[in-house]
Formats: C-alpha cells, structure tokens, sequence
C-alpha cells in the first residue's frame, strides 16, 4: 500500500513542472528579483519595470499556455509561436483553429507595432507643448541631444553588433522607451528584451547619471542664467502646432509616422477641448491597460537563453555611453546657440532635458539650475527641449527604420 | 526636401568600414538637424502671425482677475494661511515668514476642531 502511494506520489511528480526548470531559469529569478527590487522599492519608472519583471518571471517559469517557444535556426529561443490549421474548401480557404498561448496572442501587440504607438498616443495627450512653442530654439536642443544615438551606433557597431541591432541599442540613448520598443522590434527584435530594461532603467537614473556631466561642461556663471519669462500660447497655436508637426514631420521622415501621428493625434484631443471623453480615455485608461500589456509582452521576450549572453551587459554598457553623449550634446547645443543670442541667453542646463525621458530630465534641469541659483527656475524652460526630444527620437527612429529595414 | 533626399541616398554596405558608419551617422544627425530645424523655422513663423493678428491666449493661462484676493476669515480660513505662509518660507529658505500668533477660530467653522487643536499645540511652544 505504501508503496503505491510512493508510486502514484512520483507518477503526479512526473506531471509537475519541477524537471523542466533550467540553470537559466533560476539565474533569471535572480535577474527578476533584481527589476522588482529597482521597481518597487527604489521605483525606477515602476509603472514599466514591474510589468516587465513579471513578464520576464513568466518567461523563465516552465508556464502552459502563456507563450509557445522553439528553437530558431540561429540558435536564440523564438518566443510567440502561432500556429494556424487551416483548409481549401470549395475554393476558399478555412481556419480551423489557431493555436498559441496567451502572450503569443498579446505580444503581437509589439510584433505588429501596435502598442508602442498607442503608449504615443496617451503621451500625446498628456503632454503640453506651450514651452516649446514659446521658445522654439529649444527644438534644436532636442535634435542635438540625439548625438548619443549616434554615438552609441558607432560603439556598438565596433563591438561587433549588425547595423540593425546597433540601431536598437543607439536610440537607448534617446531615453524615450515606447520609440526604443518600436524601432527593436522591428529591426533586431532578438534585443528587444535586454533594450527595453536597459532603456526604463537608465531613464530612471537620469538624475544621477546627467549631473556630474552637466556641470563638467558648464561655468557656475553659465548655470546661473536666468532665462526670460515664456509668453503665453494660446489654444489655437497649439493646435496649429499639433497639425504642424504632422505635416513636417511625415512630410520629411515618413516612417516615423506612426509615432508622431498617434503623439499629436493625443496632443490635439488635448487641445482641440471638445473631445473630453476621449482626452480622458487617452490620458488614462488606454495608456494604462497598454502599458501592462508592453511591459509584460516585453519581459516576456527575456527567457534565460536568450538574456543570459555577454551582448546583454555590452548593451547595458553602451546604454550609459548613449545617455552620457545625448546629454553632453543638449548641453554643448545650448552653449553654441548662445554664441548666436547673447541678448537672450539660453541656461545650458536645460540642454540635458534634451534627452526626453519625460519630465525627470527637466526636472534634473531644475534640481541643477537650484543648485547654482537657488531662486532661477527653469523647470517649464527645460520642459521646451525635453517634449522636443521626444520629437527628434522619433524623427531618428524614422530615419533608421527608412535605411535600415529592408 | 534635402532630408527626404538624403534618405533615398543613404544606405549602408552589408560589412560597413568605420568611415561609412560616420557617414551614415552624419547623415542621420542632418537629417534631425534639418527636420526640427524646419519645424523651429515654421513654429516661429506662426507664432509671430499669431502675435501679428492678437489671437487671446487660452484661458488656462488668462491674467488673474482684478477683484482682491479673500483675506483672512473670508474665503481661505486663517489657519489655511498659515499653512501656505509656511510652505512658501519653506520653499525659498530664508526666515522673511513667522508666524506671529494664532488666533481662536469662528467656532462653527467645520475646521474649529482641527484648528483648536493646533491653536492648543502652538500656544504651548515659544512663537517666533
């Protein structure tokens, strides 16, 4: 009797999941364990760190009907197996069943480049262009900042990354995670995993990260310019601004238009104000219920075998590279257009905020500015560069995705 | 235009020389350069017709009304004030605030509970 029970005891642990579990899964719990403590208990951009770190947990689980996996013939883990049967009858064909788990069904979200658009659009309608609009120089900012992207490309195409994967880690550097997401899933979706927390994290530590490099390039004199005060912009030049945007943009870098069309289409439901249901919808529900679906479709995309490789720490590493140049680049813009309005002079600090990483980059702007004159504030002057940044990642998103996938 | 040219033009070698690399990378700065260049240009232009034809501003950024602001025991209770008055000195770091002396409050306010208590607390300690 005792020993049917042994018997029947190891035949139901035979079913368990216990076995499947690999040396790759139990470091990834370590790694998991690593993102919810950043997320949680020092909440670096927790609403996307802990989605993501359950998604990678889920990954790294033996799970059932969450996510099919086979091995590409490359070697990497595929994730997101669909499997369809379908057949010809009378000329026309059936779908008899379609097979998947459910993140290959929710993931496609990123696949098909659905979510990091529609993260825009709720951005879109949260943000206000008024600084940048005011004080229109501040655009420039925001494209000199993109010289770590560029940067980075280079670095990561000497460490021995194609032009396509060094593309997906440049724009790490743009500090500006929905675009980071769309452009890696489209041209090096292998990285998209070890990018994405790369990009969320390092957007987190952009207070520690820009200081010592704002003030490394900038005097004491130069920090404590005092900006003049912004005029008002009305509601109707911010929708002219909006459509502006638009226009020039798709106009110039037509594939970065599914970011910049949904990022103004959520800025004039903002401005337009007879949408307010929409706006409201925009602002919170939709951005909400996608971010938990890209965030965990993200970590979901970071099983062991294909995280645990030494191209994930080289991509960690040349993140810092990316944010450092980006805002050694806001920062010596800002210096070089004062050469040019000596009567209206721009405080270098708010250059940083060029980066994006919306607002904590203008913040650290203002944190600085303080530092240096505790009565200049130059928070609503840096929010100018730090909206045009998220603008110039798109349009070099744009430009990379236009040259690159073929 | 000259952006949308150069994107044409632009592509990269399948096994890229370090020279073409920075050309790309170059090319990729002008291109950002000259499109938020362009829209700096055009967002200056239509902000000065703006100012050329008076368009008002929005109201979220409208000029304070004229009418006095409500004073103690009008509209924002006193101990409210106080609050603000000690956020404000908190803010700027300088010692230009003091509270002077807390008074009883109107007893049928709905913060009389609240604001005795408080008035119990400071009349206990030395008042700057």
């Amino acid at each position: 009797m005792l020993l049917d029970i042994l018997h029947d005891f190891g035949a139901f642990f035979q079913l368990t999941a216990f076995s499947a579990v690999t040396w790759q899964m139990v470091v990834m719990w370590g790694v998991c364990a690593l993102l919810f403590y950043l997320g949680i208990h020092k909440k670096f951009e927790p609403l996307l760190l802990v989605p993501i770190a359950f998604g990678a947990l889920l990954a790294n689980l033996p799970t059932q009907g969450v996510i099919t996996t086979a091995m590409a013939p490359d070697g990497h883990l595929e994730s997101g197996i669909l499997t369809l049967k379908m057949h010809a009858e009378a000329g026309a064909i059936r779908l008899d069943h379609i097979g998947g788990g459910l993140y290959d069904f929710i993931s496609q979200g990123i696949k098909l480049e659905i979510f990091p658009p529609l993260i825009f659009l709720g951005v879109g309608a949260l943000t206000d262009f008024g600084p940048l609009i005011a004080n229109p120089r501040t655009l420039l900012l925001g494209a000199a900042a993109q010289l770590g992207v560029l940067i980075t490309f280079l670095g990561a195409n000497a460490l021995g990354f194609t032009a396509k994967q060094a593309a997906s880690i440049g724009i790490i550097g743009g500090a500006d995670g929905p675009t980071a997401i769309f452009l890696t899933s489209k041209l090096a979706p292998e990285l998209l995993g070890a990018v994405a927390v790369a990009a969320y994290t390092y957007m987190a530590l952009v207070p520690l990260i820009q200081p010592p490099i704002m003030r490394a390039l900038t005097t004491k004199n130069e920090r404590r310019i005092r900006m003049r005060s912004m005029r008002q912009v009305s509601r109707t030049e911010k929708l002219v601004f909006a459509l502006l945007v638009t226009i020039t943009v798709i106009l110039l870098v037509p594939a970065a238009a599914p970011l910049i069309a949904m990022l103004m289409l959520g800025n004039v439901l903002r401005e337009c104000g007879v949408t307010e249901r929409l706006l409201k919808a925009s602002q919170n529900e939709i951005i909400n219920v996608v971010t938990i679906f890209l965030g965990t479709s993200v970590g979901i995309t970071m099983a062991g075998e294909n995280f645990l490789r030494p191209q994930t720490l080289m991509i960690i590493g040349l993140g810092v590279i990316a944010f450092g140049f980006g805002t050694a680049g806001g920062v010596v813009a800002a210096k070089f257009l004062n050469l040019f309005s000596r009567m209206n002079p721009i405080n270098p600090l708010i250059g940083s905020a060029g980066v994006s990483a919306v607002p904590m980059a203008a913040r650290v702007s203002q944190v600085e500015g303080q530092k240096a004159d505790p009565a200049n504030f130059l928070l609503m002057h840096a929010m100018g560069p730090n909206v045009a940044g998220v603008i110039g990642t798109a349009v070099i998103a744009g430009y990379y995705i236009a040259t690159l996938a073929k | 235009m000259i952006a949308v040219a150069a994107l044409f033009a632009v592509s990269l070698p399948d096994n890229p020389t370090f020279a073409d690399n920075l050309q790309f990378q170059i090319t990729g700065l002008m291109v950002v350069v000259f499109s938020l260049g362009s829209l700096a240009l055009l967002v200056a232009l239509v902000g000065k017709l703006f100012a050329a034809f008076g368009s008002k501003p929005s109201p979220a950024t409208a000029p304070a009304p004229t009418t006095p602001a409500p004073g103690p025991g009008e509209a924002i209770p006193a101990p409210v004030f106080a609050a603000i008055a000690a956020a404000v000195s908190t803010a700027l770091g300088d010692s230009r605030f003091a509270i002077r002396g807390v008074q009883t409050v109107d007893p049928r306010s709905n913060m009389s509970w609240g604001a005795e208590g408080r008035r119990a607390i400071y009349a206990s300690r030395k008042l700057r």
